[in-house]
């Protein structure tokens, strides 16, 4: 465990791991967690939960036009199939690109997040520069991820909020007619899905 | 509320700066919280709205660093 591993070398701790440190050890002397545990869910996060996710739901979407109406139907319903969880109990809302409108979604209040499909949100999702510009300057937004989009697409931007968060389906590339959904899900990107991205051409991932 | 707790619209934060292969974790104690938060809210000892209410109580130089 990383935390042993910096006192065994004598380096110096910063305030804020001393506070974690401290916490920690309270809270497992109260009986609350077990530090075994907490290595179990960083695990997780680190290797289990996480946008590969998101991208078999898309990729899935792509192939299946029954599983693609589920989705957008009822976003929650149709990945709680596939055995994805909301832990907060949110409504998953899918919306779907195509050449006339793009969407983004973005947390104006704090970071909420699709985490059951996207796992935990990259620092520039909670970050001040996102949340205060994607719903005034979109398209400058954008331009920060190097996408432009032509300007007859309509832009629609999604604010989430503790009950509802959103889950973009991005437009297929084409080329990909005969993909299978395995390999389709390798150009779905986490950008790709929060909105600020774009799906990955079939030539990028040879 | 004006503050970090509601920032859509305001002005004046710069560029967004995307993180390529951005990692879990940036630093081991990140996690360590993550996973505390999680725990804690399993053993029905920190429900969402204390965790909120907690977070919006703070200073604002507190909730804005980092971001």
């Amino acid at each position: 465990m990383a935390q042993h591993d910096d006192h065994e070398h004598g380096s110096e701790l910063s305030e804020t791991q001393l506070r974690v440190r401290a916490l920690e050890t309270v809270l497992t002397e109260k009986g609350y967690i077990d530090p075994a545990a907490l290595d179990v869910i960083i695990e997780a996060y680190e290797t289990k939960v996480g946008p590969h996710t998101g991208a078999r739901v898309v990729a899935k979407a792509w192939r299946d036009p029954g599983f693609k109406r589920a989705l957008l139907d009822d976003g929650s319903k149709a990945v709680r199939a596939l055995g994805h969880e909301s832990r907060v109990g949110d409504h998953l809302v899918a919306v779907e690109n195509t050449p006339a409108l793009h969407n983004m979604i973005v947390c104006t209040l704090c970071s909420c997040y699709p985490w059951e499909v996207l796992g935990l949100p990259p620092v520039w999702y909670k970050s001040a520069p996102y949340r205060s510009r994607a719903v005034k300057d979109p398209r400058g937004v954008l331009a920060d991820f190097g996408v432009k989009l032509p300007a007859s697409t309509e832009i629609r931007v999604w604010d989430s909020t503790a009950e509802t968060r959103f889950l973009v389906l991005p437009m297929r590339p084409a080329g990909t007619e005969d993909w299978s959904e395995e390999r389709l899900a390798q150009l779905v990107t986490r950008d790709a899905m929060i909105g600020t991205g774009l799906a990955k051409r079939p030539e990028e991932v040879a | 509320m004006d503050g970090v707790h509601d920032m859509g619209g305001m002005d004046g934060f710069g560029k967004v700066e995307p993180e390529p292969n951005e990692p879990a974790f940036h630093a081991p104690w990140e996690g360590r919280v993550l996973a505390m938060q999680r725990a804690m809210g399993y053993a029905g000892a920190w429900p969402i709205d204390a965790s909120r209410f907690a977070q919006e109580r703070l200073p604002p130089p507190i909730t804005n660093a980092g971001r």
